[in-house]
C-alpha cells in the first residue's frame, strides 16, 4: 500500500465517522422528538446496507467480469426481495424473511449463469437484458403479491420496496455478518484479481476457479440477501461505489473491497440523511435517491463500455 | 530440470479426439515449436497439456507428476501458458497485470516479497515493458497487450513454458526479441513449446518440431530434416518452396517469389 493509498484510507475512516456524527446530529433538528439514541438503527443499518451492496457490487462484477454488474441491476434484489415479501405476506418471523431472501438472490444468480454463459462467453449486452428480463419478472410477481396481500399493511411495505431506512428490523446482528463477509471477501481479494480476466487464465495462474466461483457466488448473494432484509432493494450503490473507488485506489481487490465497504456505508448514510433534509415533513425513501444519481451513471458507463468494444 | 513427458495423448472437445495418440518426451533446453493449419488443433493440444481441457486419452506429465493429480498452485509453479484474454473493462496497470504471474508463488494474502518483485522487474525488462509498467492495460496496443500476457508467465518462472501464437500482433523487432529470449530461457533449464505459423520462424529459433496434419497424423524431427516440400504441403494444403540458397533456408508460397 502506497502512502497516497494510506491517506486515501484515513480520508474514507473521517467520511465514515464524519457521515454517523451528521446522521446523528442533525436527526433531532429534523424531528425534536428524536434524540440520536433513536436514530443510531437507522444509521447503523445504512452503513450496514451500504457497505453491503458495494462488497456485493464488487463480488458480481468479478464473477460476471463486467464492472456494469450489480445487484439491483441484475434482478439479483429482486429476487431476494420477492422471496422476503412471501415470508413477511405469510407472517413469517425476520429469520425466515433473512432465508427467504437468500434463496432468492441465490436463485437469481443461478438463473443469470445459466442464461448469460453459453460457451462460457458472457456479453454485456446478454447480461443486461436477460438481468433486465429477470428484474421485470420478479416486478410482475411482487406486484402480483401486493394485490393479494392485505390492504393494511400495504403503504409500510411500498415504502420497503422502494428502498428505505425508516423502519429498519434491529440492524446490529448485520455488523458482525458485514466484518465476516469482508474477511471472506479481503481473503480471496489476490485470487479475484485473476478471476476478473477469465477461469481459463485464472487457472493456469494457480487458482482453483470451481471453489472461488462458489464462495465468491454464496457471498454476493449473502450480502444482497441481509441487504434486502434491511432495507428492501436499494439500487446503484453496487455500481457507483466500485467504480469510483477503482478511480481512486485502482483495480486491486485488496483495497477495492475494503475501501467499497467504507464508501457504500458512508454514501448511504449521508443520501439517506439528504433524502431526510429534503422532504422534512413526509417520506423520501433513500432507494429513489440512489436511483436518481445511479442512473445516470449507469447510462454513461454502458455508452463507456459501447464504445469501447 | 524440467520436462513434459507426453504419453498417448488424444485431444478435443467434446470427447472428440483431433489427432492419433501422440507421444514425445520434451526435456530441460529444448524449444519446440507446433506447426499446423487453423483448426489442426494447436490451442487445444496446448490448452490440454495446461491441464484447462481433459484428454480423450492418455497422459501428460510435467517433472514426472501427471497433470490431473497436481494441485492448480502447484502445477502453475511448474508449467505456464501464455493466454490473450485480459480484461480491458477493469484498469489494471501492466505492473499489477504482470505481478499476477507471482500468485502461485505467494500465500494467499499479502503482499509480494523481494523475490517476486524481482521477478516482475525482470519479466517486464524482458518484454520491453518498464516504461509502460505504470500504464493502465487498456490504453495500449494489441502488440503491446500480447507482451503484457507474456511477461505474467515469464514472471511466474515455471519449468515448462508453453506459448499459444506468442508473435501474434507482435512487429518483427519483438518477434525477434521474444524468440531470442525463448532461447535464453530454455538454455537456463526450461522446456519452452509454442504454436506458430510462420514455418521461417520456427526453423530458425526451434529446436524440435511438432507438425499436426489436418488428418490427425503428427510428426517429430529437427526443424532441417522434417521441413521438407511433401510435409509442409500435406500440413498447409499448399504448396510452399524453398527460396533459401545453400544452407539457409527460406519457405514461401509457390508462385509468390
Amino acid at each position: 500500500m502506497t502512502r497516497a493509498h494510506g491517506l486515501l484510507f484515513a480520508g474514507l475512516l473521517c467520511l465514515t465517522l464524519l457521515a454517523f456524527m451528521l446522521a446523528l446530529l442533525l436527526a433531532p433538528v429534523m424531528d425534536a422528538s428524536l434524540g440520536w439514541q433513536q436514530q443510531l438503527p437507522r444509521v447503523v443499518a445504512g452503513f450496514s446496507v451500504g457497505g453491503m451492496l458495494a462488497l456485493a457490487g464488487v463480488l458480481l462484477q468479478v464473477l460476471l467480469r463486467n464492472p456494469l454488474a450489480e445487484p439491483y441491476v441484475l434482478g439479483i434484489s429482486g429476487g431476494a426481495t420477492a422471496a422476503a415479501l412471501a415470508a413477511l405476506m405469510l407472517g413469517l418471523g425476520s429469520v425466515w424473511v433473512a432465508s427467504s431472501a437468500f434463496a432468492g438472490s441465490l436463485l437469481s444468480v443461478a438463473v443469470l449463469f445459466l442464461l448469460v454463459s453459453p460457451a462460457g462467453r458472457r456479453s454485456s449486452d446478454r447480461l443486461l437484458l436477460t438481468g433486465v428480463v429477470l428484474a421485470a419478472g420478479w416486478g410482475a410477481l411482487i406486484s402480483f403479491m401486493l394485490v393479494l396481500g392485505p390492504e393494511p399493511s400495504l403503504g409500510q411495505l411500498l415504502f420497503w420496496l422502494m428502498g428505505d431506512l425508516a423502519h429498519p428490523v434491529p440492524p446490529w446482528w448485520s455488523l458482525p455478518l458485514l466484518g465476516l463477509s469482508l474477511g471472506a471477501a479481503w481473503v480471496m481479494a489476490n485470487s479475484l484479481d485473476l478471476l476478473v480476466h477469465g477461469d481459463e487464465q485464472a487457472a493456469v495462474l494457480g487458482v482453483e476457479v470451481r471453489r472461488l466461483r462458489l464462495l465468491c457466488y454464496l457471498v454476493a448473494s449473502l450480502l444482497t440477501a441481509l441487504a434486502v432484509t434491511l432495507a428492501g432493494p436499494i439500487g446503484f450503490i453496487g455500481l457507483l461505489v466500485p467504480q469510483l473507488m477503482r478511480y481512486l485506489v485502482g483495480a486491486r481487490h485488496a483495497l477495492l473491497i475494503p475501501a467499497s465497504l467504507l464508501a457504500g456505508g458512508s454514501l448511504l448514510v449521508l443520501l439517506d440523511l439528504f433524502s431526510r433534509l429534503l422532504v422534512t415533513d413526509g417520506w423520501l425513501p433513500v432507494g429513489v435517491v440512489t436511483a436518481v444519481l445511479g442512473v445516470p451513471v449507469f447510462l454513461f458507463m454502458l455508452r463507456q463500455q459501447g464504445g469501447a468494444r | 530440470m524440467a520436462s513434459l513427458q507426453i504419453d498417448q495423448l488424444c485431444f478435443g472437445r467434446g470427447g472428440k479426439a483431433l489427432n492419433q495418440p501422440l507421444t514425445l518426451q520434451a526435456s530441460a533446453g529444448q524449444v519446440w515449436a507446433v506447426l499446423g493449419e487453423n483448426g489442426a488443433g494447436k490451442s487445444t493440444m496446448l490448452h490440454t497439456l495446461a491441464a484447462l481441457l481433459k484428454p480423450v486419452g492418455g497422459q501428460v506429465s510435467v517433472d514426472g507428476v501427471d497433470i490431473r493429480r497436481c494441485p492448480r498452485k502447484l502445477l502453475a509453479r511448474r508449467l505456464g501458458l501464455v493466454m490473450q484474454q485480459a480484461n480491458l473493462a477493469f484498469p489494471y496497470s501492466v505492473r499489477e497485470m504482470v505481478s499476477a504471474g507471482r500468485y502461485a508463488h505467494r500465500p494467499p494474502w499479502g503482499g509480494l516479497s523481494e523475490q517476486d518483485q524481482q521477478a516482475i522487474t525482470e519479466a517486464l525488462a524482458a518484454t520491453a515493458l518498464e516504461r509502460l509498467a505504470e500504464r493502465p492495460i487498456n490504453h495500449l496496443s494489441g502488440g503491446e497487450q500480447r507482451r503484457v500476457a507474456i511477461a505474467t508467465v515469464l514472471a511466474q518462472q515455471p519449468g515448462v513454458l508453453l506459448m499459444d501464437e506468442p508473435v501474434h500482433n507482435l512487429d518483427v523487432r519483438h518477434q525477434v526479441s521474444l524468440m531470442r529470449h525463448c532461447r535464453q530461457l530454455a538454455e537456463s533449464g526450461r522446456v519452452v513449446m509454442f504454436s506458430l505459423h510462420d514455418v521461417n520462424l520456427a526453423r530458425q529459433y526451434a529446436d524440435r518440431l511438432l507438425l499436426l496434419y489436418p488428418d490427425g497424423a503428427w510428426e517429430t524431427g529437427i526443424p532441417d530434416q522434417l521441413l521438407t516440400p511433401q510435409r509442409l504441403q500435406h500440413l498447409f494444403g499448399v504448396p510452399l518452396r524453398d527460396l533459401g540458397q545453400g544452407p539457409h533456408h527460406f519457405w514461401a508460397p509457390e508462385g509468390g517469389e
